[in-house]
């Protein structure tokens, strides 16, 4: 029993989800087959970028609030080979490419920050893609066209210069996920794009065998014994996070070819924010996190926003409370497993002392 | 020894990604091709042109039409079967027509391939501007949930 509860305890957000989900998907009224569809798109979308928040985590640095700096790099490298009219599939790849050397110094800017704010990592993180965010809307609003060369009119504004609101990516639109596909039961099964996240799921588990994923994870055990260790806890932490930077670059490139827009300006904070809510409703917390965790996550979040609108529609008449409902589901979400998290540190403080406390005792009367 | 093969390490890395941009480049640009069957000023149209583009039938062209279709690549292949006049019989052609680099669009007249005209390649230019009234009236989300501009006042 004891262990049971345990269990409910340690699982209430994906358990709140599934309950959540079973109440939601009759009233919706859609076809499983539909609903499935629209599953394995999500998932083919989301799972890469939610796998870049992993590494952070096994590092002890948190959830990657700072993963839109990825997400940006992947936005400006789709905006140029855009420019230069690269299609299809190369056009993906130069885009991952061209996203590295930005992710990279992306990264390494956010990682030695967040070293000079060790334990406060989350919010650091969340603040610093806010600058972030000014300086890409300095290069994407101003510098684009004027001092960034940007040869097709159809990416500018009227003005001459700066990118437009969306950027329509028609020459290279689910060309990954449409590349290596077939049906089951009219569910479409892009299976090159799956073959890429299992990939990196296998890249994950490779990397956690390593020399360097053991110091992550040493690092993110205990900062102050790896040091002892002999572990450049700075280093290996900054290179976390560029690593993190630069999956969330590539990831940021398989979502926008899945929805065949970049919308230029607010893409980016968008995807940052699902992908953490993703991860925490798939079980996972600040401080642990597995492929599992990502692929659960996926599952149940995005059920829930595929039927949510529906659902608001025959509940209150009204489809944008619907849209409201995802948002406040997704902040909702992250608070929850913020404060979960902070609770059950604080008791695991509180046994400990406990512990301490009876040992101790013991100890004197055995005296 | 250990920094010599890192240094080592990310120079070949560097080498092959900068490789693979470089067949990027090649091999993915794309070019909208608009193909012709029109008289020109040195060759006639043909009756019918039966275009198939990667195995698949895009279009006949009858006289004085174009069809358009999306090429990656630097090379175009198309299998036409050519009437060359009314009641005369087809003739299957396969041809092979390098696209040059630098055009986004590319007019080919078939005619004029067909019939060996040298210049058969021409650049096309849209004749409808951009409607910039619209474009003006854009509006920018810049995202700014902290409100800064309404802080200002």
């Amino acid at each position: 029993m004891k262990k049971v509860l345990e269990l409910l305890k340690n699982n209430l957000v994906p358990i709140m989800f599934i309950i959540i989900c079973a109440i939601s998907i009759p009233i919706s009224g859609f076809s499983t087959s539909y609903i499935l569809n629209e599953l394995m798109s999500r998932l083919g979308r989301n799972a890469f970028l939610i796998l870049s928040l992993l590494i952070p985590i096994m590092a002890g640095m948190g959830l990657n609030f700072g993963m839109t700096l990825g997400a940006m790099a992947g936005e400006i490298a789709l905006i140029l080979v855009y420019d230069w009219q690269i299609w299809g599939i190369p056009n993906l790849i130069l885009s991952c490419i061209i996203s590295i050397p930005i992710s990279v110094v992306l990264g390494w800017f956010c990682g030695k920050m967040l070293n000079l704010a060790k334990n406060r990592e989350m919010v650091t993180s969340y603040i610093i893609s806010y600058f972030m965010n000014g300086i890409y809307i300095l290069v994407v609003l101003y510098l684009m066209g004027s001092v960034i060369p940007i040869k097709h009119s159809d990416l500018l504004l009227a003005r001459g210069y700066g990118i437009r609101n969306a950027v329509n990516l028609t020459t290279s639109r689910q060309c990954l996920d449409n590349a290596i596909s077939f049906k089951i039961g009219g569910i479409k099964i892009p299976v090159l794009t799956l073959i890429i996240i299992f990939l990196m799921c296998l890249f994950i588990v490779w990397f956690r065998k390593t020399k360097l994923g053991q110091d992550m994870r040493a690092v993110g055990q205990d900062m102050e014994v790896a040091r002892e260790a002999g572990i450049d806890v700075e280093k290996t932490r900054i290179i976390a996070m560029i690593m993190s930077t630069v999956m969330a670059g590539f990831g940021m490139v398989i979502y926008l070819q899945n929805l065949g827009t970049i919308e230029t300006y607010s893409s980016h904070s968008n995807v940052g924010m699902f992908a953490i809510a993703a991860l925490l409703v798939g079980g996972a917390s600040v401080d642990k996190a597995s492929i599992g965790n990502v692929f659960v996550g996926v599952v149940l979040f995005h059920t829930l926003f595929i039927v949510a609108p529906t659902v608001a529609t025959k509940i209150t008449g009204d489809s944008m409370i619907g849209e409201y409902f995802r948002v406040f589901v997704s902040y909702a979400v992250i608070t929850i497993a913020l404060i979960m998290y902070e609770i059950k540190k604080r008791r695991q403080k509180s046994d400990a002392g406990r512990l301490l406390a009876e040992a101790q005792q013991n100890k004197e009367e055995n005296k | 020894m250990k920094k010599m093969r890192k240094i080592l390490f990310i120079s070949g890395l560097v080498i092959i990604l900068a490789a693979i941009c470089v067949l990027c480049f090649i091999f993915g640009r794309g070019h909208t091709v608009y193909l012709d069957n029109k008289t020109t000023d040195n060759t006639k149209a043909y009756e019918y042109i039966e275009v198939y583009y990667q195995g698949e039938e895009v279009t006949t062209l009858a006289k004085n039409e174009r069809t358009v279709v999306s090429v990656i690549g630097q090379k175009l292949e198309l299998d036409l079967v050519v009437t060359e006049k009314r009641n005369s019989s087809d003739e299957d052609v396969h041809i092979e027509i390098e696209l040059p680099y630098d055009m986004d669009n590319i007019v080919v007249s078939l005619n004029g391939y067909l019939a060996g005209e040298d210049e058969y390649i021409s650049e096309f230019v849209s004749l409808l501007e951009t409607n910039t009234d619209d474009a003006a009236d854009e509006e920018i989300n810049t995202g700014d949930e902290f409100n800064i501009e309404g802080l200002e006042g």
